[in-house]
This record gives structure tokens, C-alpha cells and sequence, in this order.
């Protein structure tokens, strides 16, 4: 029986050893396409349960420490053929805002990320990382291990660490253990909870090489305003040149 | 004309192969005059626009109707030629960086019929060619303009229009627009690039060779006998030439993103400044616009979760003359849910002391359908910018369906 104990206490051993940091450089570090492209469905749902629903065209590329993102809106008619241009090399980065009522792209302040992405409760910087982060920005404690459907679920603090620029104080991330991809992730402000991200569906691509998040629901909890972000179209790694992520594309 | 419209055909056959997008809106306006309580504004309008796009060509064309009839608005063919783009027809084109006020952002005539609509919607299409080149790996752009025909702005309206006051012996008023020759048109060059400083720095520089926008007294001549001038403009009788001087008008702009420390939420300053240099530089001449300076200042602010808020001065200065023009400005705008859009603007003008209070409300119904009220107040002396329009204010309510 002390046996049988011990060859559990081993088994169990790599799992009960992984530190918060450890997980969070799991979910850094697994494979991720170099190139997306897919469609967005975008939800708006009030309080009251209205509706109201936008469709976006999204292109991303990393390239080492570069990130680029281009995102098109493409209904309703009201916001139809505006763009948002993300750019990021090492602690650089860039957001632009192509309006074609005005026929200019206009530049979005760094403290801007903070607001909302064309009235959801994402903030532009929410949009930018889709639930992504480095791991060497925070100092995360591993709170606890959850069991979900069979599967073991860690869950994370992370804090930024002093420096580092973050739209929210305090971040508190469910990880699924298979995966190592983020399921659910409470995002804090001034010490309260501010808003909620679940991923709801999780698909594999490329043979299971990657585990992207097809469903996200984010809910600010003070107002409970939802939006729902369904990703479909997707196409993974197929090249994607320069020239997309440029202001002269965002006018096209 | 023949030749351009046979490729012009084969392109629109070509494109029309990929699918094109049919877009428009429907609107109609109402705006009670609260001073007499009369109906000021009642029109219903429509805007249908054909979009047909590939890899290498798209084309543009837009039909508008309202109160004045039926019109093309914008409508173009523009070919992506490596790293150019190269556009012709009715073009609409954005040569400034700030809002509201936009010294150099002059190169469309704009339509101040009804002095409040909105600024993208004032600016009239021209016939001409665009030409972008995008150099290589760079953030740059170098953009050239040019319009063989001269078309100019159309001046405030009806009870909207300011006093203008010719001498009483003027029997005849008459209008001369530049000839349409090659010289004649309008040419444009501008410049701008991006640089990594704070947040994003993003710098322009604009050569317009135009006109001015409103025509100013070029001669006064006798009635009797055209070919000589008036000699005693108060006895008459004097015919009025009003015409439009050549203006090269030349500025920089810029966009700086920055943060406070200590202050949530991010800034961006925005700035024009140009220099209108007509031919009479000296103001010597006065039968000929004076030259003039004009710079605006612009700060915007959005709050965490709240508006955007926008703040400017603009000031405008003709030494000959010694005219001088200070404006302060202050915008927000706030998205309260999905569908309810908070807008206000205030315009003061410094110099005589009138001012324009113009708040909005926009709420979104269901597909594509939305409603808007505003308000619009007028205030200072009868004989200022403003106040002149004191009895004008009025209470709107718009209507538009958007597909």
C-alpha cells in the first residue's frame, strides 16, 4: 500500500510542481500559427438581451518579437469599411484607426487601448492579445488545480510586474492542462472584478498543432454587457504578405 | 474622352465579374426653428454606391438625390499599379489632419448651403486624378493631385447666408471662373510619413495650388461700356465682377500620440499650419484676396470607458489687412451602449464674442435603421459670425436607413 501511495506521489509530482510561471510559459509557449485570417462575428448584447451584431475580416502575422493585425469591419453599413491596425515590435507598439467617412487614418493613443473596440467589451488591447500574454510580465502564483470534465484546470494570478504597462491590475486565468490553452480569464480593475472572457469553443487546426479559441464571450460584470466573438473562415500559416498590414490597405 | 471611356468599360465589364457591393442609405430631416417655430428644414434624400473591387482595380460610383435633384457623387476608377494607385474621376480626397477646423485640407470645394451638416458630407467630389506612390518598406506616402476644372465652394444659403454689400451704383453682378485650361486646374502635392517617437508621431506636408474658395470683387465696370471701369461706383450704373484668385497654399501637419503620467487614458495632439499666399502679398491691391496665415491646435483625450473629448483652437491671421480670427473649440463624443451615441460640439469665436452649441443624440434601431436629434443655438451680437444666425437655431430630428 506505502507503494502504491509513493508511485502515485510520483506520478502526480510533475502536475503539483507546475508553479503559476510555469503554466503560464506552457500557454506562451505552445504552438501557435505564424498567420490567421479568418471572419468575426460580433455580438452585442445588452443587459436587456438586445442584439446587435457586426462582422469583422482579421489578419495576424508574428514574426519573431514583430505582431501585426489588421482588422476590417464589414457589417453593418454604419461601420462598414472601417480598419484597426495593430502593430507591435518588442515593447513598441501602434494602433491606427482608418474611419472612410473621413477618409483618414487616424493614430490611437497608447492609454486609449483601454477603451472599447467599436462599443464591445473588448478593449482594443483585449483585441490585440485575444487572451495571449507574456509570461515575464507577471508574477504569477498558481491559486489552485480544478478538475473539469476530466481535465485538469489551473488555476492562475497573474499580477503585472511593476513596469510593465497593463490595461487591467490583476488577471486571474483558467488553463486547461491538456492544452495548455486559457478556457476562462476574470480580468480586474482597482481591485474589482471588471470583466469575464470565456472560451467557449476550442477547435483544433492543422492536425491538432493548434487549439485556437472559436467562441469568446467577454462580459463586463458591472455593466453585464456581453459580446460574443465567433471566429470562422479561419485559414492558418498560409502567407500573408507586408503589404496587408499597412495604411494604404486599411483605405481599400 | 473616347479613348478613356473604352478601358473605363472594360474595366467596369471586368470588375462587375467579381461581384460588386451595393450599399446606400435613405434619410430624411426635419428641423423646427424654435425663434418662430416654422418648419426651417424638410428633405428627404437618398445615396445608392456601387463598389466593384480585384487584386489590381476597383470602381466607384455613387448616386445621390435630395432637394436639388439627382447627382453623381463619387464616382471613380482606381487601378493598383505595383506600389501606386491611381485613381480618376469624381474624387474625394482628405489632405488635413484635424477636425473641424482643416486649413489644408482644401483641395474639394465644399457645400456650406446649410453651414451645420457635417464636415465629411460638406466636401463636394471633383473631377480629377489622384496618384499615391507608397515607397517600399517605408511608412510614406507622396500623393499628387490635380483638377483641370476649378469648381468652387457653394456659400451659406437662404437665411444662412452672410449680408454681403456692393456699392449702390451696381446695376449688374457677374461671376468669371477660371478658364478651363491645363494651367487653370487645381494641383496638389503632399507628403507624410510616421516615426517612432512616444506613442507614434505622424508628419505631413501639403502644396495646394488652388483657388479661393469664395469669390471676391475683381473689377467694377461700366455698365454702359464694358470694356471700361466704373468711375463713380456710388452713381452707377457699375457692373461687379467677382471672380477667384489664385491661392498656393502651402502647410505642415502632425499627430503625436502621448501619454500623462498619473493620467488615465491616452492623448494625441494634433496640428495644421498653412500659409495662403495669394498675389497680393503686400495688400496693396483691392481687387485681389489677401494673403493669410492659419494654424490649429487640436487635443484629443478619451477617458477610460467614457468620451472622447476633443479640444481646439484655431486662429487665422492676414497681415495686409491686419484681419485676425481666434477660435476655441471643444467636442465630445460618447457611445453610452451599443445603440445610444452621445455627440455635443462647441464653437466660440474669440474675436467677437458669438458662439454655436450643437449637441446630438443617436440612437440606433433596428436594422440599420437610426434616429438622431440635435439641437442647435446661436449666440452673440447681430453683426458677428455667429450671432448673426442667433434667430436660425433650431431642433432636428433625422431619420436614416443604412444598407
Amino acid at each position: 500500500m506505502r507503494r502504491l501511495w509513493v508511485w502515485v506521489l510520483l506520478l502526480a509530482a510533475p502536475a503539483l510542481a507546475l508553479t503559476g510561471d510555469e503554466v503560464l510559459k506552457r500557454v506562451e509557449a505552445r504552438p501557435t500559427p505564424k498567420t490567421f485570417h479568418g471572419k468575426m462575428a460580433m455580438e452585442l448584447i445588452s443587459k436587456q438581451g438586445k442584439k446587435l451584431t457586426r462582422e469583422l475580416e482579421l489578419w495576424s502575422k508574428k514574426e519573431g518579437d514583430a505582431e501585426k493585425m489588421l482588422i476590417k469591419f464589414l457589417a453593418p453599413p454604419d461601420v462598414r469599411g472601417t480598419a484597426f491596425l495593430f502593430l507591435k515590435k518588442g515593447d513598441r507598439e501602434e494602433m491606427k484607426l482608418y474611419l472612410p467617412a473621413l477618409k483618414k487614418v487616424r493614430r490611437i493613443a497608447g492609454g486609449q487601448k483601454k477603451g472599447s473596440f467599436m462599443g464591445s467589451d473588448f478593449s482594443y488591447d483585449d483585441i490585440a492579445r485575444l487572451g495571449s500574454l507574456k509570461a515575464e510580465d507577471f508574477t504569477s502564483t498558481l491559486k489552485e488545480v480544478e478538475e473539469q470534465d476530466g481535465v485538469k484546470v489551473y488555476v492562475v494570478e497573474a499580477v503585472p510586474k511593476p513596469g510593465v504597462e497593463h490595461s487591467y491590475d490583476k488577471e486571474v486565468i483558467w488553463v486547461r492542462g491538456d492544452v495548455f490553452v486559457p478556457i476562462r480569464i476574470e480580468f480586474y480593475q482597482k481591485g474589482k472584478l471588471y470583466k469575464v472572457m470565456t472560451l467557449e469553443k476550442i477547435e483544433g487546426f492543422a492536425g491538432g498543432k493548434y487549439q485556437i479559441p472559436t467562441r469568446l464571450v467577454m462580459e463586463n460584470v458591472r455593466t453585464k454587457h456581453k459580446t460574443v466573438l465567433v471566429q470562422k473562415d479561419l485559414e492558418l500559416d498560409r502567407p500573408i504578405p507586408d503589404s496587408v498590414f499597412t495604411e494604404r490597405f486599411m483605405k481599400r | 474622352m473616347k479613348k478613356l471611356l473604352a478601358p473605363l468599360l472594360f474595366l467596369a465589364l471586368a470588375l462587375a465579374q467579381e461581384g460588386p457591393v451595393l450599399s446606400g442609405e435613405l434619410t430624411y430631416a426635419v428641423g423646427l426653428r424654435y425663434s418662430d417655430l416654422r418648419i426651417s428644414q424638410n428633405q428627404a434624400g437618398f445615396s445608392l454606391k456601387l463598389k466593384a473591387e480585384t487584386e489590381t482595380a476597383a470602381l466607384v460610383a455613387e448616386l445621390e438625390g435630395g432637394p436639388a435633384g439627382l447627382g453623381l457623387g463619387e464616382a471613380y476608377a482606381r487601378l493598383y499599379l505595383g506600389p501606386v494607385d491611381l485613381t480618376a474621376g469624381r474624387i474625394v480626397v482628405s489632405t488635413g489632419r484635424t477636425d473641424l477646423f482643416s486649413p489644408l485640407d482644401a483641395f474639394n470645394p465644399k457645400n456650406l448651403a446649410r453651414p451645420l451638416a457635417e464636415p465629411e458630407d460638406q466636401k463636394l467630389p471633383l473631377e480629377g486624378l489622384s496618384l499615391v506612390y507608397y515607397p517600399e518598406d517605408t511608412d510614406a506616402e507622396l500623393e499628387l493631385l490635380y483638377a483641370p476644372v476649378f469648381v468652387p465652394s457653394t456659400p451659406p444659403a437662404g437665411d444662412w447666408a452672410q449680408p454681403f454689400s456692393l456699392p449702390p451704383g451696381v446695376v449688374k453682378v457677374e461671376t468669371a471662373r477660371p478658364d478651363p485650361k491645363l494651367e487653370n486646374g487645381v494641383f496638389g502635392l503632399r507628403a507624410s510619413t510616421s516615426l517612432a517617437l512616444l506613442d507614434g508621431l505622424d508628419l505631413g506636408a501639403t502644396l495646394l495650388y488652388t483657388y479661393t474658395p469664395f469669390p471676391g470683387l475683381k473689377a467694377l465696370l461700366d455698365a454702359n461700356n464694358p470694356s471700361q471701369p466704373c468711375l463713380d461706383p456710388n452713381a452707377g450704373p457699375c457692373v461687379a465682377v467677382l471672380g477667384y484668385d489664385r491661392l498656393a497654399l502651402l502647410g505642415g501637419d502632425l499627430a503625436l500620440a502621448f501619454q500623462v503620467p498619473g493620467v488615465e487614458g491616452g492623448f494625441v495632439a494634433r496640428a495644421e499650419a498653412a500659409y495662403g499666399r495669394t498675389a497680393d502679398t503686400g495688400g496693396t491691391d483691392p481687387f485681389v484676396q489677401d494673403s493669410y496665415l492659419e494654424g490649429v491646435l487640436e487635443l484629443e483625450h478619451t477617458f477610460p470607458d467614457g468620451p472622447t473629448v476633443l479640444l481646439l483652437y484655431q486662429t487665422r491671421y492676414a497681415a495686409a489687412s491686419g484681419f485676425t480670427a481666434h477660435h476655441l473649440a471643444l467636442t465630445a463624443r460618447h457611445e453610452a451602449s451599443e445603440d445610444l451615441t452621445l455627440e455635443g460640439a462647441w464653437v466660440h469665436n474669440l474675436t467677437d464674442g458669438s458662439g454655436a452649441l450643437l449637441p446630438r443624440l443617436r440612437y440606433q434601431l433596428a436594422g440599420g435603421v437610426s434616429a438622431a436629434l440635435r439641437l442647435a443655438v446661436f449666440y452673440g451680437g447681430a453683426n458677428t459670425e455667429f450671432g448673426a444666425w442667433r434667430e436660425l437655431g433650431e431642433l432636428g430630428a433625422e431619420l436614416r436607413y443604412a444598407f
